[in-house]
């Protein structure tokens, strides 16, 4: 008993060192961006539209930290199981149309269509935070996903099966190896660091959406045809009690 | 490399999109003649049918990382290219090899 106890100290002990060397090196690269900003600017002398250019530039970069901090925080505290998770009765249309209000103006100016046929009435058992969370991170995955290609569509629809409720999210983006469906939900895995063009996949949204899936006794699975085929998101939750379906 | 940056093939291969045009901005305004891959494969797919005097090359990159084409650039026998790594995590006990700086 001590002896797997130690192990999994051990064990542990070498997630975290792991854990804050990917972090460190996660940094680095926004860093380094914009340091080479910085340094351009002291050293050359620009036209105002290079100028410009170079301030977007670190501009993108400062809000790809603060991005990165948000999450690193919240998979910490899901890591320590430090999240009070709320159980409660709430309305997964409302929540998806939130958040798809929300993310509207970047899909439009993306070319990016979001249709979403979730009908009135659909209750999960979740944790209101953690809905939203989950709803924006697999919006924005997808969002991400079909950016490269220069615009596309996102259906999102959602039904009542067997005493629980599944949402779908299909998008047309890039998508990915079929062997690579589990390995997406793992921390700091970016099957396309180049995706998304302007945006940056910090390699945590999907792990979070894993955790707290199975925080709030859900799931999550993702399907793709392969590289260029789109990809299919499936989210489940336990159903209200009582629920019209 | 040449002594004299004009015209001078650069290749820059980078997966993040910033930094690859970072670097590449500053090497045109030396007057370098500047491409970009965004991995590997790509950088391999590009040397294949171009040369060039110098590969600045990212060690973290998706796919085959830097060392891996810096191997593959050797076993072809590719010698005219010099090849900089510009922001190396040193894995432990790694040697950069012939014709790679850190």
């Amino acid at each position: 008993v001590i002896a797997r106890a130690l192990r999994a100290e051990a064990r542990v002990l070498e997630e975290q060192e792991n854990f804050l060397a990917l972090v460190s090196h996660q940094f680095k690269t926004p860093l380094a961006s914009l340091q080479l900003s910085l340094e351009t600017m002291a050293l050359r002398t620009l036209s105002a539209e290079q100028s410009r250019t170079l301030i977007d530039r670190m501009l993108a970069d400062l809000a790809r930290m603060e991005a990165m901090v948000t999450q690193i925080l919240e998979s910490a505290r899901l890591e320590r199981g430090r999240v009070e998770f709320k159980s409660e009765p709430l309305e997964l249309g409302a929540a998806v149309a939130r958040v798809v209000a929300h993310l509207e103006e970047r899909a439009r100016q993306e070319r990016i269509r979001i249709s979403c046929d979730i009908g009135p009435g659909l209750f999960v058992v979740s944790d209101p935070l953690a809905l939203d969370v989950v709803v924006r991170n697999i919006l924005e995955n997808a969002l991400a996903a079909v950016t490269p290609l220069g615009g596309g569509s996102i259906a999102l629809s959602a039904r009542a099966l067997n005493g629980e409720v599944e949402l779908s999210v299909r998008d047309s983006g890039v998508g990915f190896r079929p062997a690579d469906g589990a390995r997406i939900f793992e921390r700091f895995t970016r099957l396309h660091p180049r995706g998304g063009g302007g945006h940056y996949g910090t390699g945590l949204g999907l792990f979070i959406v894993h955790r707290l899936m199975h925080l709030g006794q859900g799931r999550v699975s993702a399907h793709s045809e392969g590289v260029g085929q789109g990809a299919h998101f499936v989210l489940t939750w336990p159903a209200a009690q009582g629920q019209r379906s | 490399m040449s002594a004299t940056p004009s015209g001078t093939r650069v290749l820059v291969v980078e997966d993040d999109p910033h930094l690859a045009a970072g670097v590449m901005e500053n090497l045109r305004a030396e007057g370098y003649q500047v491409s970009t891959a965004g991995d590997g494969e790509q950088a391999l797919a590009w040397l294949g049918e171009q040369g060039c005097a110098l590969i600045v090359l990212d060690v973290m990159l998706p796919g085959i990382d830097g060392f891996g084409v810096c191997r593959t650039l050797r076993e072809q026998g590719n010698k005219h290219a010099g090849a900089v790594s510009h922001r190396a995590r040193r894995p432990r006990g790694s040697r950069p090899g012939p014709g790679v700086r850190w």
